[in-house]
Order: structure tokens, then C-alpha cells, then sequence
């Protein structure tokens, strides 16, 4: 076929369908949209965290680091004293709450002199040394400020400010602007000796930033400077910090992306009976076309290009809709809409082309694929009978059982392959097969229904279920994409219903206590002190109060980050955390107990009874396991042990959170009244009741998927209208019959009603089929695909009354898009019709 | 009384306390060794200062070799270990003629043990790997620049030379004003220098300062000259004088070792005349480079090797001085090669 021919018939195909054609393309442009804006919104975070990384890093090739809480810095003289050792700058980092404001600003204390030397923008541009100037470099208050971090907090040179520290709040006076730092995001620079004193972190350090000698043979340097390391401290590159993160966020980009693949994979079914349709009702154009010598292959490569085409523009459209979302989000909630993932300045905008081009390519390719499985019945083309006819349909469907299920069973099999890296492919494939299988069910299956549906005496009941229980090929098509977009709504709904009751009623567990504190909402500069601790416990009214400690650290023979949760083990407890056995195991002589998250289980392969080792305060501290808890907080790992184990082995008297038994005869307002006192006098400090912690956990939760939420509804009413637009279509096509029809004495309006009523047998069968895969695939998604990427458990919660909404909203709109689109066939006079055809 | 000037904006940071704050060095100051050897940390400011000339199969070569340490009373209160306590600052240079240029490299820290200190009880300061220790009665500086490295052992040929009055070095009119204040003259010089990664042999003789105080400067003085040379046939000269803003001396001092015999010579007897001055294209600052001595009526005369051997400092430290070597010429025939240092001309040094 040569070109300008070509075009001429794409031109006059897509022009004749054209809102059809625009849905199929809507459809695959959200779909790319999607995952062009999550993978968009996360390679900017990465770009930021890595390029800040390596801004503050500097000329630094190797950096040491340690757990969250630090370690001694004891260890620097052994790091900095290494032949191998060009400069080693020693940092301590934390982040403060400014008072006033719900935000902490980053501090970083440095030695100027070491710090310089990798990195020059440390040292504010010489002032320290000018003439006249009263040199602040060493004095304890000075604080020297990113230009981003002045705009932050209102401040110019030369003015003072505060932040919080465990003691009371900390006064310190802009020494200088760091404008070479500005990329850094909000930063405040002080020396290292002060940050200690002045925060309460003497003898502590985060990182060390190395270069090592040029000339030293690096995997001898390593190995040798690790040796001298505390346990718990590691020696790694810069740019692992943005590696670390993206295993932190990858549970989150899972979710985003699996409701991109969904919006794709709608849009291909669209443009797949988009195609069939089209193709149904040009198969005399295609016949003359066959006859005036185009090859069966050039016809199938014309409808390739034709939903290619498609596929272009939805992906062009959706790529640009994409970038415009990300950009937009990012100004408005940040990296990760809100989830609480990063923290960063949020003026970095880094889409990544090679990931978009694949992205809008998958939707090229999903449309293309669409366009091919249109096309395999074409090649099939009688042209002689086809010339001469004009009834429209496609090839009927297969009507055995054996294909869908075998694929059912192929699904089935799929859902037990283990993930591949962090990708639960085996997951995903199992989708894809079930939904496979349920579109191969809807010929046996509607006639399996329909054939309980008894004989009736109604003429237009009969007429309706033999038009659908014989199921031509474009009802077949059409009923299809009702069971797949009402596959995959339901089972997103489904999934999220179950994340939120199993949340929900984890949360009630958890927060067994009456109150909490929290030293620190921002940041991690603020600590509850031993004598804090005291004075709430002092309150009276106050039963007990259960201090809890976090730790963030890499367990050894590990590469991961986990956490580590202190606190008062109980019976009660563990059956909060539902933890397997709920019960503490006899103090024997061995070591201490601790219970390991079901992230930990996926990630370090921990079971129960093993022996694990933590590297608590630069000591080997040996724990056994004693059982395993749920944690939907943190998808990385957590291990919970006893705050009395953690305080032998580690001195720390600490608390980051407090939670508040009250006595029972305890006056609660009267009792929370004074503790709010108590806990006013720790700068930046909270104290909430457990039913406000449980409601804002949920509200996050549900801010999280206000998202998902939205782009399932926007994905049901595009698959809804194309499928109304199918009836149109249809209704259309089959003129003749409905003359037919009138002649033998039907009323428009019972010509309406059959076709309203096959619409709805259309859609009962569609979201019958489309509930029982859906359910299929919301298990493969909570027990497969969840399991693997969020790393917990939770049990499949139905959410009744949306999934009847739903197939009731289906159903019903089915039925009305049938009768709209039957009325508008049926308006011209039936003579005309009969006429029509010959 | 030597370099300080590179100093100046650590100086200011030491000495934003008042000097009463620290351990004056009084009158009657006995030294004793070789606890003096060692660092005195509770004056304001110590330095150990060497500079010599070498012979190397490149050809000759000129090398100095600084470390000072200062105290920051501010930092007192805080129990951290990096808490600045004492300040080190090491500084190392290398005038190689077939090169042209000189090398120079230095190194700042906060003491911190085991990585930069200045221990008590004998000779031994280092930052990381630059290191000037005192061991088996010789002095070894290590020090390891980005353009160059040295590995020299300096040793003893004759007494160490006390300055002033047995060790006290008075620089002005109070009692209080003053340094403890020994030189080493003529040390032998052997090790190696490796420049462009090329290791040479050298050998040839230096002048050691080691000098401590707690209050340097009298209140009007804005500047300072000084003199050290070792002088052939095993004799040494030091002279230096403070001056104030109008150019006259408030304080000056000599020592004179020859035959054998030191002398020290006090402010009435020892007189600084400039006899040619330099104009420095590049700052306009006026340098006397060619200083004439009187010192009992002796003439001396300190001839620059070259005139221009100014050191911007401005940018870094925000100083401004004139440093270089020198021939001496003296009574009698007397030669010897040295060091004139001249600051103070641009603008009164902070203190």
C-alpha cells in the first residue's frame, strides 16, 4: 500500500470515529500520564537527594556512616589517621525543630578546616577572615545559612534565631550566607564542637567524609579503615545515600505504577474494540481493498499502523499530561504527594527521558498489540462473500472452557514464581493471565448464565437473551472490556479496603496506651532526657509511661537499613503488634529476646529461634528471635525489643516517644492538662491522645490514596463510555434488523427496551466476570504483590457496598447507553431502514 | 619573634580574650630541658620555626618548615573532643630556583588527640601527617605538601642559643610583654625532598625558633622587623625591634654568638636603619629589603637575595608581609645567610 493511500484511509477511519478514537486515546494517555508523572516525581527526588548527596559531599569519594543515632567519635582518629587517607572531615548531622513552625531545619556540624578541604562552599566566602570583621569561625553560637534556609526562617546575617535542642531551645546568630550550599536545600552550618555541646550530642558523630590518596590501593584502603571501624559503622560511596532511599520509597512507586499498568492496559481493550468495531463495519472497504490487490499482510499492517497511531497520540498526550501533573505536584505536595518520604527543597525537577520514551512506548506498543489481535480474523477475509455482504460482526469468541482454563490455572501457578530482585513479577504475571482468562470466560460463561435464565413468553425478553446467549463477536468485545475495567476497579478497591481495615484495626492495637508524646514531630534534634521522662511519670494520674526509643541501623552480614524499636515488651503488646507467639518467651540465660517485623523476614530471611547480631552503640549485641510482628510503617524492616535489654546493652537513656498509661480512676482531661505542661517545656514537643494519632494516621493514609481513588474513577467512566459508544456502534450497524423488527409490528419504544435490556444482560454478564477476576486479582495483590514490595501481611476485607455501587453503576449505565444509543438508531422510519439495505 | 603574621586571623579568634586570661611569661624565667622543648599550652601562642638552605642534585634550594599553636580560652566550657581548645596551624615552604616559583602548602586543625596536638615535655606537634618531632637529640620534620614533601633530620652542631635574658625575651615596656625564646642555630641538615615525585637528597644547615608568649605586642606597636643568620665560621646573629605608627622603635633586642661566646645586646644598644627601600608594584606597599644594623656601634647590613619576596596574604589570612632571605654582612668580614622578616608596613596588625 503506498503512503498517500494509506493516509487518506487513516484519515477518513479515525475522522469517522473520531469520539471513539478519542476515548482509545484518552485512555492510553492516562495510562502514560500515570507512570510518566510517578517515575517523573521520583527520578526528581533521587536527582535532588543525590545531587545534594554530592554537593555537601564534595571532592569526598568514600564516606563512613554509621547508624541514625551516630557513633563514637572516638573512631575519627583511627579513620583520619589511615595511610590511605588524603582528608577525612568528620560531621554531625541532625535535624532541628524551629519553634513556631512545623518544620526542622538540617544542621550540620563540621570542622571548617577538615570540611574545607573537600568542599570550599563550607567556608563563607573568606568573612571570616576579613579585616574589621569579628571572625565567628569557632564562636559556639554561630550559625552559617544556605540562602534558601534564611528565606526559610526569615532571617538575614548578622540576626539570631532558634532552633529546639534536648535542653531548651538553642540561640544562634547568622554568621553568614553559604550560597555555594544552595542546592543543599535548608542547611545551617555551625562547628562540630558546638552542634555537640549545644545539642546535647558530645561524643557522637554521624559521618565521616574521606578522600583517600591516589596513589593508595583502594580495596586494601577499604578493608583496612572498615577493620578500625566500630560495628554498625560501614565504609560506602556518596551516591549509595539516593540507592538507599529509592529501596525506602519502592513499596510507594509498586502501588503507583501497578494503577498506571491498569489505566494502560483499559486503554489497550479500548482500542482494541475501537479497531473491531471499525473493522467489523469497513470489511466491504477492507474486501475491495483485497480485491484491488492489497495482500492480506498489508491490511493487517495498515490496522497495526492505524492503533499505533492511537498509541502515539495517547502517548504524546500523555507524556505532556504527565510532565504537567508531575510539575504541579511537586509544587504542591512535594515528591511523594504527601507520604512523608522526602524532605527536600522541591525545586528540583529532573524527568528522566530514557524511562518516559519506554513508558510512552509500552502505550504505542499496548495500542499496536490491541490493533494485531483485531487483525488475525481479517486474514481469514472471504473477499467474495464479504463484497457482497454487509451484516456486520466479528468472529465469535470460542466457546469451550479449555483455554480460559488453563490460563486460570496458568495464573494460579504464576502467583507462587518469587519476585525477581524487588519486582514480584510472578505477581504482575498472574494478573495478567486472570485477566486473560476471564476475557476467554465470556463466551462459555454468558452462555452458562444465560441458560439459567428460563425460556420466557415476552417477545423482547426472548429476543434479547437469543441475541446475547448467541453472542456475536462485537458483544463479545464489548462485554469484554466491561469485565476487564470492572476487573481491575474492583480489585484496586478491594486491596485498598483490606490495606485500610487490617491499618486500621493494627493501629488500634498498637496505640494501646492513653497518650502520647513525641519529642520530636520535625527533625530528630529533640530527645525526651531521663529527667523528662521522670517528671511525666511524676504526674499524678499517671499510671506508668512506657519510653520508646528508635534506632535506624545496618544488622551485620546485612546491606539494608532497619529499624530498631525499643520499649516495654508485654503480652499485651505483642497481641497489639499482632505478633506470633503474642506472648514473651521465659528470661532464660541465653540472649535477650526480639521480635523481627515481616519485612524483616522478606529482606534478611530472619526466622524464629535464630540468633541475630545488632550493632547497638559499636558493641556485637546478639539477640534471638522471638517471634515475628506486623508493622505497616516501615516496609524496610524493624526489629522491637525490650527498652530494659536495649538500655543494659546500650547505656542510652533516651526516649523519642513516650506512651501514657493513666490510672483508672484518673480525671483523663485533668491528667493530659498537666502533662501538656510537661511536655511544653521540651521545645517542640507533642502530646496527643491515642484516638488523635489513630484518626491522622488514617487520614494519611487515605490522603495517600486520595490518588488512587480518583484514577479509578476517571478509569471506569472512560471504559463506561467506551462502551456506550460500542452500543452506539452497534445500534447503528444493525438498522436493518430493527426495521425488520418494526415491520413485524415492535414500537420504537420496545425496539429501545430490547436493545436497554441486552445492554444489561451485556453488563450483568461483564460485571459478574469482571467481580470474580477482580476478586482473584485483589488476592494476588494482597498476598503476592503486596507481600513482596510492602513486605506485610493483611487479610482481603470486601468493601460490600462500593463493589455493589459499582456493578449496579455498571449495569445500569450499560443498559442506558444501549437504550440512548438504540434510540437514536431507530429514529429514522423503519421503510427507510428496510430499504437501507437494498 | 618570627612569623606571626600568618596567623593573624586565627590571632584574632586567641586572643579575643584578654591577655590577663592567660600564663604571662614573666621575668626570671629559667628554661629547662627538655620540658622546653616541649608545647607550653596555656600560653596564647607558641611556635616552633625552622628555615635553612639545602643542596640537592637540582641545585640549591631554600626550605622553612612552621607549626604554631594557639589557645582559644572560648572553647573552655565545651567537654566535646573537637572542641577547639588549642588551635594548630602548620605552614611548609620550598624555593627550588629551577623551578621559579615557590611551593608552598600548610594545614590548619583543632588539636584533637592522636590526630593534631602539641605535646608537653619535648618537641613533638603534628597535624595529621605533617609532624615536627624531637627524638635522640635531633629534630625530624615530616611533611608531606600536594607539590612537594620533605623528610628532614635537622641535629645539633653547638648549644642552643637562649634569647634575652636566659630564655626571657622582652617585647615592650611591661614586664608581661614578653616570649620565652630559644634558636637553634646551625643545625645540619640531611633527608630527602621529593618534588614532582621525584625524590632528592639533600643536605645543608637550618635555624630553629621555638617561642612562646602570652602578650607579643606592646599596645602602640603596629609592626615589627627581625633578623636571624647563621654566620660562617659557626657564629649567629638575631635582632629584631617593635615599631609604632610613626616608625619609631619601642622595643628592640640582639644576641650575638661569635667565637664561641653569646652576647645579648638591649634596646639602647641595638638601632635599625633602613638603607633601600622596594615599592611593590603589586600592593604600593613600601618594604626596607635592605636593613642596616647597629648593634654597640657594629655596623651589620642584611641584603635581600631578591627584592621582591612579599606574601599576599590578604585573601586567606588577610595579611600582608615581607619574608625572604637574606646575606649578612657584618664587622670584621663576618658573612652569613639568613632570614629578614618586615611586617606591619600596609597597615597595623591585628592583635
Amino acid at each position: 500500500m503506498n503512503a498517500p493511500l494509506a493516509a487518506t484511509l487513516l484519515r477518513g477511519s479515525l475522522s469517522g470515529n473520531r469520539w471513539r478514537s478519542l476515548l482509545a486515546v484518552a485512555c492510553i494517555a492516562l495510562g502514560v500520564a500515570l507512570a510518566g508523572a510517578v517515575n517523573t516525581l521520583h527520578a526528581s527526588a533521587l536527582d535532588e537527594i543525590d545531587r545534594a548527596a554530592r554537593l555537601l559531599a564534595g571532592a569526598a569519594d568514600y564516606q563512613v556512616k554509621g547508624p541514625r543515632n551516630g557513633f563514637t567519635d572516638e573512631a575519627f582518629a583511627a579513620v583520619a589517621m589511615h595511610p590511605a587517607v588524603a582528608v577525612a572531615s568528620p560531621v554531625v548531622e541532625l535535624e532541628a525543630p524551629v519553634p513556631g513552625k512545623a518544620e526542622a531545619l538540617r544542621v550540620m556540624g563540621i570542622d571548617p578546616f577538615r570540611a574545607a578541604r573537600l568542599q570550599p562552599g563550607f567556608i563563607a566566602d573568606g568573612a571570616a577572615a576579613r579585616g574589621g570583621e569579628t571572625p565567628a569561625l569557632l564562636d559556639v553560637n554561630a550559625a552559617w545559612l544556605t540562602p534558601v534556609a534564611m528565606a526559610r526562617l526569615g532571617v538575614k546575617p548578622g540576626d539570631g534565631f532558634a532552633l529546639g535542642g534536648p535542653a531548651g531551645e538553642v540561640v544562634l546568630k547568622v554568621a553568614g550566607a553559604l550560597p555555594a550550599l544552595d542546592e543543599g536545600g535548608p542547611l545551617a552550618v555551625m562547628d562540630i564542637a558546638a552542634v555537640q555541646y549545644l545539642f546535647g550530642r558530645v561524643g557522637t558523630i554521624h559521618r565521616i567524609d574521606l578522600r583517600l590518596r591516589d596513589d593508595a590501593p583502594r580495596e586494601a584502603a577499604l578493608r583496612g579503615i572498615a577493620a578500625a571501624l566500630p560495628p554498625g559503622v560501614a565504609i560506602v560511596k556518596p551516591d549509595e545515600a539516593a540507592m538507599r532511599t529509592a529501596g525506602l520509597t519502592q513499596a510507594y512507586r509498586v502501588n503507583l505504577t501497578a494503577l498506571a499498568l491498569m489505566a494502560l492496559f483499559t486503554g489497550g481493550f479500548l482500542v482494541f474494540s475501537t479497531l473491531a468495531l471499525q473493522a467489523a463495519r469497513r470489511r466491504q472497504e477492507f474486501a475491495l481493498l483485497r480485491a484491488l490487490g492489497l495482500t492480506a499482510g498489508g491490511l493487517r499492517a495498515f490496522l497495526a499502523l492505524e492503533g499505533a497511531l492511537l498509541g502515539a497520540g495517547g502517548a504524546a498526550a500523555g507524556t505532556a499530561l504527565g510532565l504537567a501533573a508531575s510539575r504541579a505536584m511537586l509544587e504542591r505536595f512535594g515528591y511523594d504527594l504527601g507520604a512523608g518520604f522526602f524532605s527536600g527543597t522541591g525545586n528540583t525537577f529532573a524527568p528522566d527521558a530514557a524511562s518516559l520514551a519506554a513508558i510512552g512506548l509500552l502505550g504505542v506498543a499496548t495500542a499496536a498489540a490491541a490493533a494485531l489481535a483485531v487483525t488475525r480474523p481479517l486474514a481469514r477475509l472471504d473477499v467474495a462473500q464479504a463484497l457482497k455482504d454487509r451484516h456486520l460482526d466479528l468472529p465469535s469468541p470460542p466457546g469451550g472452557w479449555a483455554l480460559p482454563l488453563a490460563l486460570a490455572a496458568g495464573a494460579l501457578a504464576a502467583a507462587f514464581v518469587p519476585p525477581a530482585g524487588e519486582i514480584p513479577v510472578g505477581g504482575y504475571l498472574s494478573i495478567g493471565l486472570a485477566l486473560a482468562a476471564a476475557v476467554m470466560a465470556v463466551g462459555p460463561a454468558s452462555r452458562l448464565l444465560l441458560d439459567r435464565v428460563p425460556a420466557s413468553d415476552a417477545p423482547l425478553r426472548t429476543l434479547a437473551r437469543a441475541q446475547v446467549k448467541s453472542l456475536p463477536g462485537h458483544l463479545s468485545a464489548m462485554v469484554s472490556g466491561i469485565v476487564v475495567s470492572v476487573a481491575l476497579t474492583a480489585a484496586m478497591a478491594i486491596m485498598v479496603h483490606s490495606f485500610r481495615v487490617s491499618l486500621d484495626g493494627w493501629l488500634s492495637g498498637v496505640l494501646e496506651a492513653d497518650l502520647f508524646a513525641r519529642a520530636a514531630p520535625q527533625g530528630d534534634a529533640v530527645v525526651f532526657s531521663p529527667e523528662a521522662q521522670a517528671r511525666m511519670a511524676a504526674v499524678p494520674g499517671v499510671d506508668r509511661i512506657d519510653p520508646i526509643r528508635f534506632e535506624r541501623l545496618t544488622p551485620e552480614g546485612a546491606t539494608g537499613l532497619l529499624t530498631i524499636i525499643a520499649r516495654p515488651v508485654d503480652a499485651r503488646l505483642l497481641r497489639g503488634f499482632q505478633a506470633d507467639p503474642p506472648a514473651p518467651p521465659p528470661r532464660g540465660s541465653g540472649p535477650p529476646a526480639a521480635w523481627v517485623s515481616e519485612a524483616s523476614v522478606d529482606l534478611f530471611g530472619w526466622r524464629a529461634g535464630q540468633e541475630i547480631v545488632l550493632p547497638l552503640a559499636g558493641r556485637r549485641a546478639a539477640f534471638r528471635v522471638a517471634g515475628v510482628f506486623r508493622d505497616y510503617s516501615r516496609t524496610w524492616g524493624a526489629v522491637l525489643v525490650d527498652l530494659a535489654d536495649y538500655r543494659a546493652l546500650t547505656g542510652d537513656p533516651l526516649a523519642n516517644d513516650i506512651a501514657i498509661h493513666l490510672a483508672r480512676d484518673a480525671e483523663a482531661k485533668t491528667v493530659e492538662a498537666a502533662l501538656g505542661r510537661v511536655v511544653a517545656q521540651v521545645p517542640g514537643a507533642e502530646l496527643h491522645d491515642a484516638s488523635y494519632i489513630h484518626a491522622r494516621a488514617l487520614a494519611i493514609f487515605d490522603r495517600t490514596f486520595a490518588a488512587t481513588y480518583a484514577l479509578e474513577a476517571v478509569a471506569i467512566l472512560i471504559a463506561l463510555a467506551g462502551v456506550t459508544s460500542s452500543f452506539a456502534a452497534l445500534a447503528w450497524s444493525r438498522r436493518r434488523e430493527f426495521g425488520v423488527l418494526r415491520h413485524l409490528g415492535l414500537t420504537r419504544r420496545e425496539v429501545t427496551r430490547l436493545l436497554a435490556l441486552e445492554g444489561a444482560a451485556a453488563g450483568i454478564i461483564g460485571a459478574v466476570l469482571g467481580l470474580a477476576s477482580g476478586f482473584a486479582v485483589s488476592v494476588v495483590l494482597v498476598h503476592v504483590v503486596n507481600r513482596q514490595s510492602f513486605h506485610w501481611g493483611m487479610a482481603i476485607h470486601m468493601p460490600w457496598l462500593g463493589v455493589a455501587v459499582l456493578l449496579a453503576a455498571v449495569i445500569a449505565l450499560c443498559a442506558l447507553g444501549a437504550s440512548l444509543a438504540g434510540r437514536a438508531a431507530v429514529a429514522r422510519e423503519a421503510v427507510e431502514a428496510v430499504k437501507d439495505d437494498a | 619573634m618570627r612569623r606571626a603574621a600568618l596567623l593573624l586571623a586565627l590571632l584574632a579568634v586567641a586572643l579575643a580574650a584578654r591577655a590577663s586570661d592567660f600564663a604571662p611569661v614573666l621575668p626570671g624565667l629559667k628554661l629547662a630541658f627538655p620540658r622546653d622543648f616541649g608545647a607550653h599550652p596555656e600560653h596564647r601562642i607558641e611556635w616552633w620555626y625552622a628555615t635553612g638552605h639545602l643542596e640537592t642534585p637540582r641545585g640549591p634550594m631554600g626550605f622553612q618548615v612552621t607549626f604554631f599553636r594557639l589557645r582559644n580560652k572560648a572553647a573552655d566550657p565545651n567537654p566535646s573532643r573537637f572542641a577547639p581548645t588549642q588551635l594548630l596551624f602548620a605552614h611548609a615552604a620550598l624555593a627550588d630556583p629551577s623551578h621559579g616559583k615557590l611551593r608552598h602548602d600548610q594545614r590548619i586543625a583543632r588539636a584533637f588527640p592522636g590526630l593534631a596536638e602539641a605535646r608537653t615535655g619535648d618537641t613533638d606537634v603534628f597535624i595529621d601527617d605533617w609532624s615536627f618531632r624531637r627524638d635522640d637529640g635531633r629534630y625530624r620534620a615530616r611533611i608531606a605538601g600536594e607539590a612537594f614533601s620533605l623528610d628532614l633530620v635537622l641535629a645539633p652542631t653547638q648549644p642552643l642559643l637562649p634569647q634575652g635574658e636566659g630564655g626571657y625575651s622582652r617585647k615592650g615596656p611591661l614586664p608581661s610583654q614578653a616570649s620565652g625564646y630559644y634558636s637553634e642555630p646551625h643545625l645540619a641538615v640531611t633527608g630527602v625532598v621529593k618534588v614532582d615525585g621525584q625524590p632528592l637528597e639533600a643536605k645543608g644547615s637550618a635555624w630553629l625558633d621555638h617561642e612562646w608568649s602570652s602578650e607579643i605586642l606592646a599596645d602602640n606597636a603596629v609592626g615589627w622587623d627581625w633578623v636571624g643568620a647563621n654566620l660562617e665560621g659557626g657564629g649567629a646573629l638575631m635582632a629584631f625591634r617593635l615599631r609604632d605608627k610613626a616608625g619609631a622603635t619601642v622595643w628592640a633586642s640582639a644576641t650575638l654568638r661569635r667565637d664561641g661566646r653569646t652576647r645579648v645586646f638591649t634596646k639602647d644598644e641595638v638601632r635599625f636603619a633602613p638603607r633601600r627601600t622596594w615599592r611593590s608594584p603589586r600592593t604600593g606597599a613600601t618594604w626596607p629589603v635592605e636593613m642596616g644594623l647597629e648593634i654597640a656601634g657594629e655596623p651589620w647590613v642584611a641584603t635581600p637575595m631578591m627584592d621582591d619576596q612579599e606574601m599576599d596574604a590578604r585573601s586567606s589570612t588577610g595579611t600582608l608581609y615581607w619574608e625572604g632571605a637574606v646575606t649578612v654582612a657584618g664587622p670584621g668580614g663576618a658573612k652569613g645567610r639568613g632570614y629578614l622578616e618586615l611586617t606591619g608596613y600596609s597597615e597595623r596588625l591585628r592583635f
